[in-house]
């Protein structure tokens, strides 16, 4: 199946004129299918591996008993456990009147205005943590800043059982932070089982992904048009607001409603750092399944999804209203670090980065420096024990035991499948979804949603639907195994590659398309040869996160492997945690060093000029 | 070219996708012939980082009888076999092994027809061997199979030992004491149940806002609060009463695991196998269930499973006479009142612990 193949181009051979027309006509319109076909491949996807599972569940909370009903809602709406004040806003009550009891402290949020009110300021801690990765990473010059580039994702895969253990050595009562902070003369501070330590665990996973995508957007600033308004006088720090600015803030509000949605639909962090009382509405979700109470289940998953929905909505009416057209092609100079001159104009900037780096070191590295050294210590010391403990497994696990080499494995082979997979369906996504028409920015919203179900339904759905699989004339077909997985996996990961791609196709001219289709390309080939090379850097950046998705996915990958033979590194961690953190923190390391390595590679084969 | 390729592989993959299968409607049991056994159970009975009982009992079976044991572990545990029953999927293994009385009571509130059938003791060898506090089931679907308390385990260097449910309330252990999340952790259920019996329906609820004033850290999960114990994050968590033996047998300090059974209780823990009602091959799944019973195997289970046999002619090794704590009175509420009960205890808990601040 290779439809958009290129044929060979008769270069130099004299053929006639109608020959060549003749070829061209049918390349064309095998071009025009290419992209019909792959549309209509990702809608197939979507619809079996997504869609129709989820539907299935949510389903239930609609139709009770074989009757369709919107009780299940009105009661949960009603229910002040979960929505605290705004029941009474439900009721009629005055908002603002509401607002006032809940900010004096009278009545509750409920476990829905709390996770919002948590996902906010995770949110605002993430931008606070990512945005001077982001700076340092796109204005400075330094050796190893593109492998610390390509880097900044790992959080992004750590499992959470894994990210609690680096947090509980670096900020727990005996952790690193109260031991530098002893060393000093200050501390104790009590970080875990607040919501500070929440905050900052959700900062961990999500300021990556702020400083990604922004770095991305301000190396893809056009250098000539800062240039230009320097030479018309202005200020570094005014071109900075009116003409770098403006073209960040795209990125930056998408990197936000991300982090949100993650956010607001976070789970085992939560619990294994604040703790009961600070629980959000997933673990709510979790709970009801866990009592397969779908009914309620599914009305707090659609909840969860409508907040989720519409935070992302709004950030898209946004982005469609704030395209910066024509990008440049020649990016910002960077700086080097070492300042050249000891001005306060140069000093300032490196001083701020200098604490910033030192905040990085307590909330980045430290958590994962831990986590290193839990691997290579036992009851007596330092030791290899754990590793040991791997490499027997491996060598004398039996077929329902997990083993670490194909787990290792098959996380990668995942990964490079989920990518293939996700690639062209984002990109045709992408396509469609910038194309003009009334409603595509509601079509974009609802192709966003596997980023915003909660991950448990997702997992009953696919259990019940592809997995169990479906009657047909008396016979069941199901899709299981890695199959199965490797569709899952794209599905969970090809909005981010949406999300890096399609901004950057609405803002190429429409000329250059046009140009090429007047002279006789398919919409195909402009795609193929003009457009991408033009967004590549969010093709890499999708790619990216593509892998990292894939490689840290649990929940679907649990439910759809139908045998160990199938397991990923996260679910091999999670099977061997016990009493002892050895055995899983040395997984863990093991997860830590494939994802660098293919982060690297990603990096390299995206070639020097992209802009992630 | 790179971007040829990989908008040629995906398509490729796209259509590669066809990769599924097709059986006949009725093949729930297909794989289960005369010489292969699956039974299901939950993933660390066969594959936990230190020691599961799984691989010995399959090795040793299939020498003795001459059969395939195959374990199936689906990460839902026996909620994945309820779907499968419910949505009419069929369901390969004949036994699931590891069902507690709470698991009973949401199979019989979720599934229509029978999902397990009975066993007969009458035609188990061992059956009546198995010390009678541990039978759980009314309907005699499980039989139990092994037992283990649930108990705290406190760092005896750094706090001092509680004795009772009213001492952790104490400004010594305030924010020193976790547990795991009654809604998801089998140690937070049973150390929740456990203070129902205590402080009764009416009392419980107050019990734990005290705990919660005292900053009691409800965690995830039982591993993350081993975690933070391990950690030295917290000295004293909700845990099992044989943590010691493990302790001894991995060279941890001795001195740091201690355990403490409140007033002398601990409230039960027990797990049993039951025949799934789609098996065919019957006779095959009596004859694993009764080897299981079997004072050896007992053995091997406690000891790997770091749990209590239950039958009584069990020979235990050096270790248990020294390190296992068995309470004088075991708690343990029955299928009858769990089935009333069960989800509005912990929906009440949820309720009046979560804060939605």
């Amino acid at each position: 199946m290779s439809d958009d193949s290129p044929v060979p181009r008769s270069d130099g051979v004299a053929g006639s004129e109608t020959g060549r027309q003749g070829v061209r006509r049918v390349r064309d319109s095998l071009e025009r299918r290419a992209l019909a076909l792959l549309a209509v491949g990702t809608t197939l996807v979507l619809l079996l591996l997504f869609y129709y599972p989820v539907a299935t569940v949510l389903v239930e909370a609609l139709v009770v008993a074989g009757r369709p009903t919107l009780g299940v809602f009105t009661e949960l709406l009603r229910d002040p456990f979960y929505f605290g004040g705004l029941v009474r806003v439900f009721a009629g009550e005055s908002p603002l009147s509401v607002a006032r009891d809940v900010l004096s402290g009278e009545i509750r949020l409920g476990v829905v205005g709390f996770t919002a009110y948590q996902a906010v300021l995770s949110t605002l801690l993430s931008l606070a943590l990512g945005l001077p990765a982001a700076y340092l990473l796109a204005r400075f010059e330094f050796r190893g800043r593109r492998t610390l580039r390509s880097l900044t994702i790992l959080p992004f895969v750590l499992p959470s059982i894994m990210v609690a253990i680096g947090f509980v050595a670096t900020f727990g009562r005996n952790g690193t932070l109260n031991g530098a902070l002893g060393l000093v003369g200050l501390g104790p501070v009590e970080l875990l089982f607040t919501l500070e330590g929440v905050l900052i665990a959700h900062a961990f996973y999500n300021a990556p992904l702020i400083a990604r995508v922004t770095t991305a957007a301000w190396e893809s600033v056009d250098a000539s048009a800062v240039e230009t308004a320097r030479s018309l006088g202005a200020s570094p720090f005014r071109a900075f607001v009116d003409v770098i600015a403006p073209q960040l803030y795209p990125a930056v509000l998408m990197g936000s409603a991300l982090v949100f949605v993650f956010t607001f639909g976070s789970f085992p962090i939560v619990l294994a750092l604040g703790g009961f009382e600070l629980a959000t509405i997933e673990v709510f979700v979790y709970q009801l399944v866990r009592e397969l109470n779908y009914t309620e289940a599914a009305a707090l998953a659609i909840v969860e999804l409508a907040v989720s929905l519409g935070v992302l909505y709004g950030y898209l009416r946004y982005e469609a209203e704030h395209t910066v057209r024509s990008r440049g092609i020649r990016p910002l100079s960077r700086r080097s670090l070492v300042p050249s001159e000891f001005s306060v104009r140069e000093l300032l900037p490196r001083l701020g980065l200098g604490i910033y780096a030192l905040v990085t070191l307590f909330v980045f590295v430290s958590p994962i420096v831990s986590m290193v050294y839990t691997s290579v210590t036992g009851p007596s010391g330092l030791t290899l024990d754990h590793y040991r403990f791997l490499v027997d497994r491996q060598a004398t696990g039996a077929a329902y035991q997990v083993r670490p080499w194909p787990a290792i494995r098959n996380s990668l082979l995942y990964a490079v499948g989920a990518l293939s997979l996700a690639l062209p369906m984002g990109v045709v996504v992408s396509v469609l979804t910038t194309r003009r028409y009334r409603g595509r920015k509601l079509v974009d919203t609802v192709s966003m949603a596997p980023l915003a179900v909660s991950g448990i339904i997702v997992g009953i759905g696919l259990l019940r639907g592809p997995v169990f699989g479906i009657e047909v004339a008396g016979w069941r077909l199901s899709v299981g195994g890695a199959l199965a997985i490797v569709a899952a996996h794209a599905v969970s990961c090809y909005p981010f590659v949406v999300r890096t791609v399609a901004p950057g196709l609405e803002s190429i001219d429409g000329r250059l398309v046009d140009s090429a289709r007047a002279l006789g390309a398919s919409r195909m080939r402009a795609l193929i040869d003009i457009e991408l090379p033009l967004v590549w850097p969010g093709v890499i950046a999708g790619a990216a996160f593509a892998v990292a998705v894939s490689i840290g996915e649990f929940s679907s990958t649990v439910i759809l492997a139908t045998g160990t033979a199938q397991y990923t590194m996260p679910v091999a961690i999670e099977r061997f945690i016990g009493r002892r953190l050895g055995p899983a923190t040395a997984m863990g390391v093991v997860l830590l060093v494939v994802t660098t390595i293919s982060f690297v590679i990603i990096d390299r084969l995206g070639g020097e000029n992209t802009g992630l | 070219m790179r971007r040829r390729a990989f908008l040629a592989s995906g398509a490729a993959i796209t259509t590669g996708l066809a990769g599924c299968s097709a059986n006949p409607v009725d093949s729930g049991n297909e794989g289960t012939d005369d010489d292969t056994l699956p039974v299901a159970t939950y993933g660390s009975f066969v594959d936990a980082p230190s020691d599961s009982p799984g691989q010995w009992i399959k090795e040793e079976f299939e020498a003795r009888h001459d059969v395939e044991l195959e374990w199936h572990t689906p990460d839902q545990e026996i909620n994945h076999y309820i779907e499968r029953h419910n949505e009419d999927a069929g369901i390969e293994p004949g036994l699931y092994l590891g069902l507690g009385p709470h698991d009973l009571v949401r199979i019989d509130e979720n599934t229509e027809n029978e999902l397990f059938a009975e066993l007969d003791g009458s035609e188990l060898e061992h059956a009546e061997d198995i010390d009678e506090q541990y039978y759980f089931d009314p309907n005699d679907r499980a039989i139990p199979i092994y037992s283990s308390y649930c108990a705290i385990v406190y760092d005896g260097r750094t706090v001092e030992k509680p004795e009772t449910f009213e001492d952790l309330l104490s400004p010594e252990y305030e924010g020193r004491v976790a547990l795991a999340n009654p809604q998801q952790g089998t140690t937070g259920l049973l150390f929740l149940l456990w203070t129902i019996d205590h402080f009764g329906e009416d009392g419980y609820l107050e019990y734990w806002e005290e705990l919660r004033n005292n900053d009691i850290r409800i965690l995830d999960s039982w591993e993350d609060v081993y975690t933070q114990f391990e950690e030295e994050e917290v000295p004293v968590i909700v845990s099992y009463s044989n943590d010691r033996i493990y302790a001894e047998r991995s060279g941890n300090d001795m001195e740091k695991h201690r355990v403490s059974l409140l007033h002398d209780e601990g409230y039960a823990d027990v797990a049993g196998i039951a025949r799934f009602a789609e098996g065919t091959n019957y006779e095959l799944a009596t004859t694993f269930v009764d080897f299981v019973l079997s004072p050896e195997v007992q053995a091997v289970i406690a000891e790997r499973n770091v749990t209590s046999p239950v039958n009584v002619e069990t020979e235990l090794p050096e270790i248990y006479r020294e390190y296992a704590k068995d309470p004088d009175e075991p708690v343990l509420f029955g299928y009858d009142v769990l089935s009333e009960n069960l989800s509005t205890w912990v929906d009440d808990w949820g309720r009046a612990i979560a804060g939605g601040q």
